[in-house]
């Protein structure tokens, strides 16, 4: 589909949406000025020639968007490497990794990665606080700035050319940093993340311990997820409140759901959950206090 | 401990968030069809595909973690910056009231006023202030001045030619990202100064950077050009290459898409450059 792409660029003011996009993304002046530029850049590259994949299916103003979104990423990958975070840290969702790349990999002050993930991108702050404390348990390097940031959290970006924003996505998902991360050590991760007043450093040197009587647990876990079987809006609606903080209205307006149906979806998925944790015989108490028994 | 988490402004107990967390570590198996396309996942936002399409897409969502990572950050992207205009727009009243109070006080006057009439003459107010005494008049919060850029930015792009647009948007842009003296010595001499290349005018998409480059620099030049201090000797000095490097490229710019200006190489740092430039606008 023939889109005049330079036209609805300026003509709509897009490039004060870029400079804002790009201010938002990188607080720092000069690195936003700097991936406005790179996205500019990339995006009119002959004749705009990147967006000609376009076809039609999807509003061309919301398409530019989310490509010049994309591009900004991109220009912080090869500004800073390519993310590579640990699968613990994947299991538990888009929040996690964004909030650790920001911290860990770009160091940006703590207070303003809970600001900006709550205030402009509408997390519960709980979460998202109680997601920062556990990584920041997990990787006492992060943040840091006197303490390198290990080889394994990154990877040089070097392709150049070949740098397709379409499928260049995030190492978030099965190329994640291969880090062993058992099921057991997912469930520590919720555990300690449910377990708020209790100390996430400690529970975190005590990781190791608390595995040894868990075998009996992941196996009953894996007969609750052979049993359990959710519709593809349950698993969505559970998602987004559970991993990623949404809140219901929100959830609501992204699906085109009345106001009410996140809050019974989540419910019915509830209650399927329920009964096949009952029919695999565990005992989700055991999971929450999976660490807290190890400190009686 | 804790006996309940508020994940929703609701009471819920921490069983029910560790019963969901538990469910979802499930790995589920990548639904059959193509995986969807970033165009498709933009598309299942807007809610443009059938039903088949969008049952298919959903399904990838739902069960491959990897597709929903994609779609959740679309989600969030789009929303930030739906939240962040809906921001601006409700917040557009008493901004125009600042503004007006700013335009009466300040170096802006002329910018903004030529910018009403579509023609860019930037005339800094008579007087000695450097930019940090205007900011300090300044009566806005640094967010809402953020704002005030992107109401202000009322140009007629796309009814100027195009590399003219450009320049323009780069003059407006340094206009309403300038906030102090200090900062901009801080922010655009280490630009100016890094590894960062001069766009070259060889590729078309390096051509409109080199416009919007152009104009922010003009009008950093302008600034510091109509101040008899030692900042401007010590800005002219440092950034001597950059403005020749930016002549060059602008001279390699082919004849049809020109500024309708020409430089000699040899003109150098000074501030005729800045000048000329502005006086197109």
């Amino acid at each position: 589909m023939a889109i005049d792409w330079q036209a609805l660029f300026f003509e709509n003011n897009y490039m004060a949406e870029l400079d804002r996009m790009a201010h938002n993304r990188f607080y720092d002046l000069v690195l936003a000025e700097e991936a406005a530029s790179y996205t500019l850049k990339c995006l009119s590259e002959n004749n705009w020639e990147r967006l000609s994949q376009f076809k039609g299916e999807a509003k061309p103003e919301t398409y530019l968007k989310v490509v010049c979104g994309n591009y900004l990423e991109e220009y912080s990958r090869k500004k800073f490497g390519r993310p590579r975070p640990p699968k613990w840290l994947v299991d538990q969702g888009p929040l996690w990794v964004v909030a650790w790349k920001m911290m860990c990999i770009e160091r940006q002050l703590q207070e303003s990665v809970v600001d900006r993930l709550t205030k402009e991108f509408q997390r519960e702050k709980q979460i998202v606080v109680q997601a920062i404390r556990t990584i920041h348990g997990k990787l006492p390097w992060c943040g840091h700035k006197h303490m390198e940031i290990p080889e394994s959290s990154l990877s040089k970006d070097n392709d150049e050319e070949g740098a397709s924003l379409i499928e260049n996505q995030e190492d978030t998902g099965s190329q994640a940093f291969s880090e062993d991360a058992s099921l057991i050590e997912s469930l520590f991760i919720i555990s300690s993340f449910l377990n708020q007043d209790v100390d996430t450093h400690l529970l975190l040197e005590l990781q190791a311990k608390h595995f040894q009587d868990a075998n009996h647990l992941e196996k009953a876990i894996n007969v609750f997820h052979d049993k359990l079987h959710l519709s593809d809006d349950e698993i969505i609606v559970l998602r987004m409140i559970y991993q990623d903080g949404f809140k219901m209205k929100d959830i609501a307006q992204t699906l085109r759901l009345t106001h009410y149906q996140p809050g019974r979806i989540a419910k019915s998925a509830l209650n399927k959950i329920k009964s096949a944790l009952v029919k695999a015989g565990v005992d989700i108490q055991e999971v929450k206090n999976l660490v807290k028994t190890q400190l009686t | 401990m804790k006996s309940k988490i508020n994940f929703n402004g609701n009471e819920e107990q921490p069983e029910e968030s560790a019963a969901a967390l538990t469910a979802l570590l499930k790995n589920y198996h990548t639904p059959e069809g193509a995986s969807p396309t970033e165009e498709e996942l933009v598309a299942f936002i807007d809610h443009k595909l059938d039903d088949i399409e969008e049952a298919r897409v959903k399904s990838h969502i739902a069960r491959d973690k990897v597709v929903y990572n994609r779609w959740i950050s679309q989600v969030t992207h789009l929303q930030s910056l739906e939240k962040q205009s809906v921001h601006s727009r409700s917040n557009s009243l008493p901004i125009f009231h600042k503004i007006a109070n700013f335009l009466n006080s300040t170096w802006i006057k002329s910018a903004m006023t030529a910018a009403a009439a579509g023609v860019l003459i930037l005339v800094l107010t008579p007087g000695q202030k450097n930019i940090d005494d205007y900011y300090t008049n300044f009566p806005m919060a640094l967010e809402e001045m953020a704002n005030l850029g992107f109401q202000a930015k009322a140009l007629p792009f796309g009814k100027k030619p195009t590399l003219i647009a450009a320049v323009e948007w780069g003059v407006y842009k340094r206009v309403q990202t300038v906030l102090s003296e200090e900062k901009i010595r801080e922010s655009k001499w280490r630009f100016l100064t890094s590894s960062k290349p001069v766009p070259t005018s060889q590729v078309s998409g390096d051509m409109i950077n080199l416009a919007v480059e152009i104009g922010e620099y003009s009008i950093l030049q302008h600034t510091y050009c109509r101040q008899n201090t030692i900042a401007r000797d010590e800005f002219l000095e440092a950034t001597n290459q950059y403005t020749r490097s930016l002549i060059t490229e602008m001279n390699r710019i082919t004849v049809s898409e020109k500024l309708g200006i020409s430089f000699n190489e040899n003109s150098s740092a000074s501030c005729k450059f800045s000048e000329e430039i502005l006086k197109l606008l």
